[in-house]
């Protein structure tokens, strides 16, 4: 048995229409969208426009051209931060974000941006009220991850929205570990911003990802080049997507995620986190039979992602994983996981811990494996 | 003036596959062309359809806020902006 127990840095496998969709691509749309509007050129441009509006459906994004297509999530973070924040601006994060969050906002930092970064608890649970309390005048934007890609810890972002919404401040959300396994409604949740990569639980291929930028919002672009538009303009066109959608596009990426986001609302999205919920509840109860294991983040499927991340007292956990893979064939992700302030948290800096991320293609067959195998190594 | 063929363009082709949709939607037959490089120096698509439905058009483009540069027709030599 060959097993895939990370998902949460690449889902693995995909549906099979996400293949077929992008073989589609690659050989019947191999034109550029946006360029030339010949009879090819706007076969390709109607396959990202269509993407663009299964987004939007998605996500209850109220129009579609708001959002930008990105080669993964943290381009599309780096877009949202670097778009948005000036010097003078003060940024709420916490500390169970990725790097993806935490490097950007470092570099600001030496452009005179200030942060504050609200503590989460060893669970890595985000106290609502202390956001409340460190909302200042010059608060520019608060910025947080959805769920943890250490624990799966899911984040408020409802409350944290409203509070926003309320303060007049952008929000941020990065939905790296939740965009095709939690519910997200952009216009319910007041999320001025989301992020997310397309090759994770969306189930798009790796190269895609994306940003929504609410209407209202107003971004310094990141990349700037040829849009196809305003041809005889050296500037960037204002008018969005063009604005920040410069370059050739990953048509056949965005073929695929179109369609891995078609499987889900095939597989209902509830549908998909009550499996999902099963593998975690069989994972968890297998592991509290083996001693000496110490399981991080919540215990409730409720609050919690398909992530898992503990450690075998005594064992290094690069040995775990490098035995888990070479004798039993199950794949994990061993370490910090980009996300060494997470780690910080939860009391497991610097060694970091072992990961295990499940997709819908997960069995409870492949978590029976995975306890007897760790059984063998553990004890 | 009876307008036998117009063109939309528009700004950007986001909103040239918008307007193509809307515009089937309320059965107007819509065929997207190469825009014209009179019009514009963009690579952007133009929509084609019956110039009958020119105002219908119109109306359409303002009630979702499409970035329309202007409804055409064909001339001798070059294109009427009648929109």
């Amino acid at each position: 048995m060959v097993v895939y127990f990370d998902n949460a840095a690449t889902s693995y496998p995909k549906p099979s229409s996400v293949y077929d969709a992008i073989n589609f691509t690659l050989k019947h749309a191999g034109a550029n969208p946006g360029r030339a509007e010949n009879t090819f050129s706007h076969f390709a441009s109607k396959i990202v426009f269509d993407a663009r509006e299964t987004i939007a459906k998605f996500f209850n994004i109220p129009d579609s051209k708001n959002i930008i297509f990105t080669s993964n999530g943290t381009e599309a973070l780096n877009l949202a931060l670097k778009g948005i924040l000036k010097p003078g601006d003060h940024v709420i994060t916490s500390s169970m974000e990725h790097n993806a969050i935490v490097r950007p906002l470092n570099s600001l930092k030496k452009n005179g941006i200030k942060e504050t970064i609200i503590q989460c608890d060893k669970l890595g649970k985000l106290n609502f009220n202390i956001v409340k309390k460190e909302i200042k005048k010059n608060t520019s934007l608060i910025v947080m991850t959805h769920a943890s890609n250490v624990t799966g810890t899911i984040f408020p972002i409802d409350e944290v929205g409203e509070l926003a919404s309320k303060n007049g401040i952008p929000f941020l959300v990065d939905a790296a570990q939740t965009a095709g396994s939690v519910p997200i409604d952009v216009t319910k949740s007041k999320i001025s911003l989301l992020a997310s990569p397309g090759h994770k639980g969306l189930f798009g291929p790796q190269g895609t990802g994306f940003l929504y930028i609410d209407d209202d919002l107003d971004l310094k672009p990141l990349i700037e080049g040829g849009t196809g538009s305003n041809s005889e303009l050296s500037e960037q066109p204002e008018f969005m997507p063009d604005r920040h959608q410069s370059g050739t596009l990953n048509t056949p990426g965005i073929a695929g995620l179109k369609a891995g986001i078609e499987f889900i609302f095939k597989e209902s999205i509830l549908g998909i986190k009550k499996k999902e919920d099963l593998l975690v509840e069989a994972f968890l109860n297998g592991l509290k039979e083996i001693r000496n294991v110490h399981i991080y983040g919540p215990l409730l499927t409720k609050d919690k992602t398909a992530v898992v991340s503990f450690n075998v007292e005594g064992k290094d956990p690069g040995q775990i994983a490098n035995d888990l893979d070479h004798k039993f064939h199950i794949m994990v992700r061993v370490g910090l996981h980009c996300s060494p302030n997470a780690h910080k948290t939860i009391g497991t800096f610097p060694e970091g811990a072992i990961r295990v991320s499940f997709s819908i293609f997960n069995t409870l067959q492949e978590i029976n494996y995975f306890i007897d195998s760790l059984k063998k190594i553990a004890t | 003036m009876t307008i036998s063929k117009a063109i939309a363009a528009f700004n950007s082709n986001h909103d040239t596959l918008q307007a193509e949709s809307f515009f089937k939607k309320s059965q107007i037959s819509v065929r997207p062309i190469i825009k014209p490089r009179k019009i514009g120096s963009n690579c952007a698509l133009a929509l084609e359809f019956p110039g009958a439905h020119s105002q219908k058009v119109l109306e359409i483009c303002k009630a979702n806020r499409l970035s329309l540069v202007g409804i055409f027709q064909k001339k001798k030599e070059g294109w009427d902006k009648v929109m």
